[in-house]
């Protein structure tokens, strides 16, 4: 089995199945992260096919300076800002009240629990809630974020810390 | 982190490989498509836009040959009036 970066290559040199096989390797994990944070089907779908059509265009001019996972945690992190941006839009527009969950929530009450926590991380400033996400839902370490994120170590925990304190008390007071 | 770990569910479904990939790719061949599509209606934009500016100085230069034309037109006809009334 080929690692991800000879498919890369292979792409580059004009082998679309390289990058099919690149995009099935790594599609349910990406659709799942999706899923455990939109606790929507729909919108996780159109959010791994978001991510896999820049990694489109994108492969074709990457350069090998960092790894795929890290590369990929990128555009991952970034179409999911755009996701919380349309959100908020959406919010205060008052355009989310008309769309049904996706995710019966009465049958998971763990997965209920998991979309307030989700709902209260999307209100926090986008360097705390970027650090939580990798942290929590990609379950990376400090030295890790800080090179997804292009930040230092100490900022990634000063980071974290900060937005658990604000989540802990949001959590407990609403 | 130990309590937000635990909050957090990873869900764990599988999706339909070659029917994503066929989305995919159709949306993708869709936005290059679009993309040229935008290019396209860009250039023949600034080509209206450079044509209309180059037409409307042409416009006003015959404007103003026009104009000019009509000053000539009635100084000569002051001159033929000025010529009959000596004449006369």
């Amino acid at each position: 089995m080929k690692s991800d970066n000879e498919l890369i290559k292979d792409y580059q040199n004009g082998e679309i199945e390289a990058f099919n096989e690149l995009v099935k390797k790594h599609l349910n994990m990406t659709y799942n992260y999706f899923l455990s944070i939109t606790q929507d089907r729909v919108e996780s779908d159109d959010l791994t096919q978001k991510v896999f059509l820049n990694l489109i265009k994108g492969l074709k001019n990457f350069r090998f300076q960092s790894s795929f996972n890290t590369y990929l945690y990128r555009v991952k992190i970034n179409v999911l800002n755009s996701y919380f941006f349309k959100n908020k839009w959406n919010s205060f527009l008052h355009l989310d009240q008309i769309k049904e969950p996706s995710i019966d929530d009465s049958t998971h009450e763990k997965a209920f629990l998991s979309k307030e926590l989700w709902k209260n991380i999307e209100m926090l400033p986008k360097k705390q809630r970027n650090v939580i996400v990798l942290r929590i839902a990609n379950q990376l370490s400090y030295k890790e974020i800080s090179e997804v994120l292009s930040i230092s170590e100490d900022a990634a925990k000063n980071n974290y810390a900060h937005g658990v304190k604000t989540l802990k008390k949001r959590m407990n007071h609403g | 982190m130990d309590d937000l770990k635990k909050t957090h569910y990873q869900f764990n479904e599988a999706i339909d490989e070659s029917q994503f990939l066929n989305n995919l790719h159709q949306q993708h061949h869709l936005n290059e498509k679009r993309k040229k599509q935008f290019q396209y209606i860009g250039s023949i934009s600034v080509i209206c836009l450079f044509y209309l500016g180059f037409n409307s100085s042409l416009f006003s230069s015959s404007e103003s040959i026009y104009f000019s034309d009509s000053l000539n037109y009635l100084d000569s006809f002051d001159s033929i009036e000025l010529l009959a009334e000596n004449n006369l």
